[in-house]
């Protein structure tokens, strides 16, 4: 009598929890209400409904994915003054001599590359203003290079731990570092860079050249002029230089993620003698408050047990066997994260492996890699894949361009198809065929 | 609010010389006179009004820095502006007043053209302007680009509002006009002596011009000439009234017409008998005249002056 | 008490929902006044339309999100966006809300109101009626030796 008792109260906790969870999926996918809002009502919804207290809820949140967010982002905020980023973005620019097809492998490898030391919507944030000025300048249509951008963009962001948020969570929930994020991310990223850029100059090579662009529009850029302060320039970049070696170096000093971006960022103000005020403005409050929401929700979850029979399940269709676990994972993470946010989405899945790794037998540390590189490349499925991809478009809507679903998919969708093969030949051969 | 349009307003140069001989420099001594004035028979209309403590908004074609020396003036009195600013700049009209000699020498610049657009876009702001009017005077000639029909169009916006419209203008601009029906047509007879086609002077053709006027213009109530001082004819079609002032001491006919009109839409809007209406107007004329200066300067000397108008009328 | 009144800006020339932006700029350049009134058919005050409106509207978003634009300072993109502005009308130019005075308002309150708002005039409005502007030189001629206008 008491068993069964105890049953129907988890079941309803299971169907409280799942209801929140998908209802917050459904809010944050379909833009109803703003990720922060949707995540945070959810987690106190689950306090409300007694299914989590309050204690566990703290529990829950991943700290060091937190800190390690909030120190890029403080950072960021002082390297934007500088205008360092206008600055690479600029130089390249000026490098191409106004090809367009040049531009757009120009500017896809600086958003590639600081994709992977930046946020990615910081990322696009900076380089698709840039794009739209010069492409204005030169009187091409930009879109192309939008879309060459928002693929790198995600591209970029899986080559580093502090690339990409599902990198993020997956540096803090794992004892995975800086440096198993580039040994393992970084070459099959490199290479999947490579077959892109060969797929797009198929595309778009033609229709890019069919303009003959003046240089004088493009030599009329002066990127000397944004760096206004040279000590902030160089005191910016000699700080963040040593926060990437601290990351790079974690094995020695055994410092954790957090505390090395939370001291850079703060170090970097105190260095440049910024006004903590106005920096702090600047760090993006609304996507902290929505992990710190989504943590609670899928601890909420996790808890009541649906997570482990997830995991269960996986385990029972991979027949145990690490070599499809990884496969699955990868194949799953990406399909999901074309049309669902990645950030709720690896939330989730680190749960489900965290509860994998219980039952399965040996390392299961491919399935980290499967869950990072689909996550982060699947987002290049669809407009609305990634939080980059989804800025991007909104923002080109208020111009001349506006990027449609259609146009994107069409690109998107195979291209994205193509890196989940390279990544999951290269899953397969590293951790399956030569183990 | 009473609205002034001056479709040609000037900046008036007032020299006031003792005596003035062409061919021959004249340096000012001090008790001689040099003004720059607002100008535009429009704006000395507002003025008045404005003196004599009504509220009034003038609007018109202006441009340049005199049409911002016009406006900086008009609402240094208090008077509201609203002129559509063109390219040109406003006209300078200069006038030699010879003391010794009491003779009055006028130099009237004709305006700049006005390019269409201007004109669309005046009518499009009158149009607005007229939410806030209870009388409109249109008074003035008109600049060049500028032809008769906005006269119309200002007559007919106004009477879709129920406003009542006055318009002083020389007679060239008047014979468009027929038709339309304003409250009051005022004709500026100083350089024309011919109305509707036929000679008019003196007071049997001022009443009989006024009255084939009147029939003309089914909503019209009053014809006003003024030119000949010494007889002020109103004609309206029930009777006509003439004006005399008596002891008539002319020292600058500067303004008379003005001073005049400004004086009846005074008194027009203090409800006063139609008679005293009259007397007040041709009061102010008298006023005028009998200072030096374009405009008056001394409004109570109008009431002062009142009883030295003499009415006469005609059945 | 310095009212707004005594030294407000007796202009009103005004424009209506449909003129077009150029006129609105000749107003503005040949009036020598940084804003435009825009009144309704019905003769009602509906809103302005300023300088910094205009301007603020022919800067692309784009440029707007570039966190720092001086190396584009040799480029001319923004007069390009203005001249092909030129010809529609204002509608979505007119600032509804801009903040106004009333002509009881004191000069005080008018100069906060300025400052506050980052404008460099406001408009005069009395029960739906435009009566004029009140500008940051109207405010500091309060002070200064030159009386009432």
């Amino acid at each position: 009598m008491s068993f069964a008792f105890v049953i129907d109260i988890n079941s309803v906790n299971i169907v409280i929890a799942l209801t929140v969870l998908i209802l917050t999926f459904i809010f944050i996918s379909t833009e109803k209400l703003p990720n922060a809002i949707a995540a945070m009502t959810g987690g106190f919804l689950l306090i409300v409904f007694r299914i989590v207290t309050q204690e566990e809820a703290v529990e829950f949140i991943d700290f060091d994915t937190v800190g390690l967010l909030t120190g890029m982002m403080i950072s960021v905020a002082v390297m934007r003054k500088s205008g360092l980023f206008e600055y690479i973005a600029i130089k390249g620019i000026k490098l191409t001599g106004g090809n367009p097809w040049k531009i757009l492998v120009v500017l896809s490898i600086v958003t590639a590359v600081l994709s992977a030391f930046l946020d990615n919507v910081t990322t696009v944030l900076i380089i698709v203003p840039l794009t739209f000025a010069v492409a204005e300048a030169i009187r091409i249509n930009p879109l192309p290079i939008l879309i060459s951008e928002i693929m790198f963009s995600n591209i970029g962001g899986a080559a580093t731990l502090i690339g990409d948020p599902p990198n993020i969570m997956i540096g803090g929930a794992t004892h995975l570092d800086f440096l198993d994020f580039i040994s393992n991310n970084l070459p099959v990223t490199v290479l999947v860079s490579i077959v892109t850029f060969m797929l797009l100059r198929l595309i778009y090579y033609r229709k890019l050249m069919a303009i003959v662009v003046e240089k004088e529009r493009i030599e009329a850029f002066d990127e000397t002029k944004v760096i206004e302060d040279k000590k902030l320039f160089t005191i910016s970049l000699v700080v963040f230089s040593l926060v990437i070696m601290a990351f790079v170096t974690h094995q020695l000093h055994e410092i954790s993620l957090a505390s090395v971006a939370l001291g850079g960022g703060f170090v970097m103000m105190l260095a440049t003698r910024q006004d903590p005020e106005e920096i702090l403005k600047e760090v993006e409050w609304p996507t902290l408050f929505f992990f710190l929401g989504l943590f609670v929700i899928v601890g909420g979850l996790e808890k009541t047990g649906v997570i482990g029979i997830v995991a269960v399940k996986m385990v029972e269709l991979s027949e145990g066997e690490i070599t499809y676990a990884t496969q699955l994972v990868l194949w799953v993470s990406a399909l999901s994260t074309t049309v669902i946010n990645s950030i709720p989405f690896t939330a989730t899945m680190i749960s489900v492996i965290r509860d994998m790794e219980a039952i399965m037998p040996g390392n299961i540390d491919p399935l980290w890699w499967a869950l990072s590189l689909g996550a982060c490349l699947g987002g290049n499925g669809t407009i609305i894949g990634a939080a980059a991809n989804i800025i991007v478009a909104g923002f080109s809507q208020k111009t001349r361009y506006p990027l449609r679903f259609a146009e994107y998919l069409k690109v998107g969708l195979p291209l994205m198809f193509v890196s989940i093969i390279i990544v999951s030949g290269y899953l397969f051969l590293k951790y399956g065929l030569l183990r | 609010m009473i609205l002034t349009v001056t479709l040609n307003p000037a900046i008036d140069k007032v020299l006031v010389l003792n005596q003035f001989k062409v061919h021959k420099l004249h340096r000012l001594k001090s008790s001689e006179l040099s003004m720059i004035l607002p100008g535009g028979k429009g704006v000395n209309v507002a003025l008045t009004l404005k003196l004599l403590g009504n509220e009034v908004i003038t609007t018109g074609f202006t441009g340049g820095y005199t049409g911002h020396l016009l406006c900086d003036q008009l609402r240094e009195r208090g008077i509201t502006t609203s002129f559509v600013f063109t390219e040109g700049i406003t006209r300078t009209n200069t006038s030699i007043l010879d003391l010794k000699n009491e003779t009055l020498t006028e130099i009237n610049d004709f305006g700049k053209e006005i390019e269409h657009d201007d004109v669309t876009f005046f009518l499009d702001n009158y149009s607005r302007l007229l939410h806030r009017a209870r009388m409109v005077v249109i008074a003035g000639s008109l600049p060049r680009g500028v032809n008769d029909d906005v006269h119309l169009s200002m007559i007919d916006k106004a009477r879709e509002m129920d406003i009542k419209v006055i318009v002083h203008t020389s007679p060239d601009h008047l014979d468009a006009l027929f038709d339309s029906s304003p409250f009051i047509i005022y004709p500026d007879m100083r350089s024309y002596h011919k109305l509707m086609g036929q000679p008019c002077d003196g007071i049997k053709q001022f009443v009989n011009v006024g009255k084939e006027i009147l029939n003309r213009n089914k909503k019209t109530e009053y014809v006003i000439f003024t030119h000949r001082i010494e007889n002020v004819v109103v004609v309206k079609r029930s009777k006509s009234y003439i004006l005399r002032p008596e002891n008539l001491k002319i020292v600058n006919m500067l303004g008379y017409g003005d001073a005049y009109l400004a004086g009846f839409v005074h008194a027009y809007h203090t409800g006063k008998p139609e008679i005293d209406i009259l007397k007040y107007a041709s009061s102010a004329g008298l006023t005028n005249v009998e200072n030096l200066y374009k405009d008056i300067r001394d409004v109570s000397l109008i009431d002062k002056n009142i009883d030295r108008i003499k009415v006469e009328v005609l059945a | 008490m310095n009212q707004v009144k005594d030294y407000m800006y007796k202009d009103i020339t005004s424009v209506n929902e449909t003129t077009t932006l150029r006129r609105a700029i000749r107003i503005m350049r040949l009036h020598r006044i940084d804003a435009v009134a825009v009144v309704d058919k019905t003769g009602k005050y509906a809103g302005c339309i300023s300088a910094q409106e205009v301007i603020n509207a022919s800067v692309p978003d784009y440029i707007k999100s570039i966190y720092n634009t001086s190396f584009m300072s040799r480029i001319d993109q923004i007069t390009a966006h203005l001249t092909n502005m030129l010809d529609d009308p204002i509608t979505h130019l007119i600032n509804k809300k801009c903040p106004s005075l009333s002509p009881t308002d004191s000069m005080a309150y008018a100069a906060d109101l300025l400052s506050r708002n980052k404008k460099t005039i406001l408009p005069v409005v009395e029960e739906g009626i435009f009566l004029g502007w009140v500008s940051k030189i109207d405010i500091l001629s309060v002070v200064s030796d030159k009386q009432k206008t």
